[in-house]
């Protein structure tokens, strides 16, 4: 065991440790004030431009402005945000689903997404090269070490160093794009509208545009899904499955997955519902009493 | 009135509430005045988190609310369905659990419908065999609800005050009175709507029932999917000052809408306004 040995273990180490410490500190928590009111821009932050483009289509189709071909015809409001503005010309050219390839909608969320990196939400194209380098250069450092093994007499501790610098290497390559004040900011966003997860066909109606807009932000396609079907599946949206949407939000499942819809004109009420007290039966004509 | 007050503090139970659905759970919660809510005890998660939980955690009473016991059934009542309610009193920390004067099930057969229990003798001795069967394996007292009904069946010997008076008296449980199927069932009978609801047994009044409807093919249906109609709100005149819940379970209007309706109930039944308007 030579000093060449102790001195690969402590440049391993240095580097382990300044990878480790670049990665939590690469944006390091959000300052507390942080904290996102605009739907589209926590759409950028949670899924990225189909983020922020499903957080657009919720929130105009909301407000009557968009179907799945295109404009409605309803006046324009006030108060649309650019890449809103961006989405509704391009839906005046081309499908509202082909909108998010359009160029302007994507100079606009590229607007958003840089006012992100600049909050230290999301990390930029230059923080993500010098991490990848780092990680690169973690990764070819065990892979050298590793080749020691062909030498006689190295330890194997030395090998097992290399090997953690290999493995180590190979994560830290995968930068994500949201730093860790960003996860956190997340998190507290869709904790604060757990209401409006799709598992509860939260009523665009009551929650208003800003509402839908939020929830299909923070929840993606699965929240279109659940608040407007049919309009989903025309704009041919990925299923909440595959749109991967579901984990690490609010799961009361149970609770009444017909709750959405009306109790139905025929009967007065009915048991059969999980989600409310006139019920899921809603078809009449057994004279069943009302809740 | 002062007999009705008396059980309503034992209850811990006052002011208005909304029903509380998962499409409207934000809403709810964001109710500033809310004075209680209600939840469909079968939709109950296995593990209560979430929206629910934080309502609970705020203090915020809410009853469970019994759909698919069907106390009104031939058949015992199920265990199984018993012990359910009383878990959800448990996690939900309820005053009181509430069901219906009802039927949904017999020989195996789901109706998927509340159905009207045969006003007879032999229908009220059965219904209090299982209500007491309920409140024995139940943490909290038990409220139960006339339901409106489409139609009467020809064995019935008592009139609905008689039976609703002789149920309470004998079992002891508390009257979930639902204004809006009182009314249901008066102008489908051809009846008087506030002459019903002052025959029946208000003093027993744990909480009170709103919700909206519409008239079809001659017939009123209470199909909680559309705003109160004025005449409903003016039964609420007689009950003042009872804990009152709005029901709505679908068709659901915008924020401010439903906030005037809420305001519009607090206002004919005597109650503080829950939605922060003063006016």
């Amino acid at each position: 065991m030579g000093i060449l040995h102790y001195a690969y273990l402590v440049i391993s180490v240095v580097l382990l440790a300044v990878t480790v410490q670049r990665l939590r500190g690469r944006s390091g928590p959000a300052p507390a004030a942080t904290s996102l009111t605009s739907p589209i821009a926590a759409g950028a932050l949670a899924g990225g431009l189909p983020g922020a483009h499903y957080a657009c289509l919720a929130g105009l189709r909301a407000r009557g402005l968009i179907d799945a071909v295109g404009l409605t015809g309803a006046p324009e409001p006030a108060g649309l945000t650019a890449l809103e503005k961006a989405v509704l010309a391009a839906c005046r050219r081309m499908d509202t689903a082909a909108t998010v390839y359009d160029p302007e909608v994507m100079r606009q969320y590229d607007v958003v997404r840089d006012n992100l990196v600049r909050q230290g939400l999301l990390s930029g194209p230059a923080e993500r090269d010098a991490a990848r380098t780092r990680a690169l250069t973690l990764f070819g450092w065990g892979f050298g070490g590793a080749a020691f093994i062909l030498v006689p007499e190295t330890p194997f501790w030395m090998f097992a160093v290399a090997l953690v610098c290999v493995v180590a290497g190979f994560f830290a390559l995968r930068v994500p794009e949201q730093t860790p004040g960003g996860r956190a900011v997340l998190n507290d966003l869709r904790r604060s509208n757990r209401h409006l997860h799709p598992a509860s066909a939260p009523s665009w109606t009551v929650y208003g545009y800003s509402g839908a807009a939020m929830s299909a932000a923070l929840f993606g396609a699965a929240a279109i899904w659940a608040a407007d079907h049919e309009f989903a599946d025309e704009l041919g949206l990925p299923s909440a499955k595959a749109a991967g949407y579901n984990s690490g939000m609010y799961s009361g499942g149970g609770c009444g997955g017909s709750s959405g819809s009306a109790c139905g004109s025929g009967s007065s009420s009915c048991s059969g519902g999980s989600g409310s007290s006139c019920g899921g039966g809603g078809g009449g004509g057994c004279g069943g009493g009302g809740g | 009135m002062w007999r009705r007050w008396r059980v309503t503090e034992r209850l811990a139970l006052g002011g208005l509430g909304l029903g509380w659905r998962p499409p409207i759970a934000g809403f709810v919660a964001g109710l500033p005045g809310l004075g209680f809510t209600e939840v469909i005890a079968e939709s109950l998660p296995a593990v209560l988190d979430g929206p629910l939980a934080d309502l609970r955690d705020r203090g915020v009473p809410i009853v469970p609310h019994g759909v698919r016991l069907s106390l009104g059934g031939a058949e015992e009542v199920g265990a199984r369905r018993v012990e359910h309610l009383a878990r959800c009193a448990e996690w939900l920390r309820a005053p009181l659990v509430s069901e219906h004067i009802a039927f949904v099930r017999g020989g195996g057969m789901e109706a998927g419908h509340l159905l009207p229990v045969p006003r007879s003798r032999e229908a009220l001795a059965v219904l209090v065999r299982n209500v007491r069967r309920t409140q024995a394996a139940l943490p909290v007292p038990l409220a139960l609800e006339p339901i409106a009904a489409l139609f009467g069946w020809p064995e019935d010997e008592l009139t609905e005050a008689e039976f609703l008076t002789e149920l309470l008296e004998r079992t002891g449980v508390y009257l979930l009175l639902d204004v809006a199927n009182v009314y249901a069932n008066a102008v489908n009978a051809g009846q008087d709507p506030l002459g019903a609801l002052t025959s029946l047994p208000l003093d027993r009044i744990a909480y009170v029932h709103v919700a909206g409807g519409a008239e079809h093919d001659g017939i009123y249906h209470d199909t909680h999917a559309a705003p109160v109609p004025s005449a409903v709100l003016e039964l609420l005149d007689a009950v003042r000052g009872a804990p009152v819940l709005l029901e709505r379970d679908g068709h659901y209007p915008p924020a401010d809408e439903l906030r005037a309706e809420l305001d519009a109930v607090a206002d004919a039944a005597g109650l503080a306004r829950i939605t922060g308007d003063t006016r």
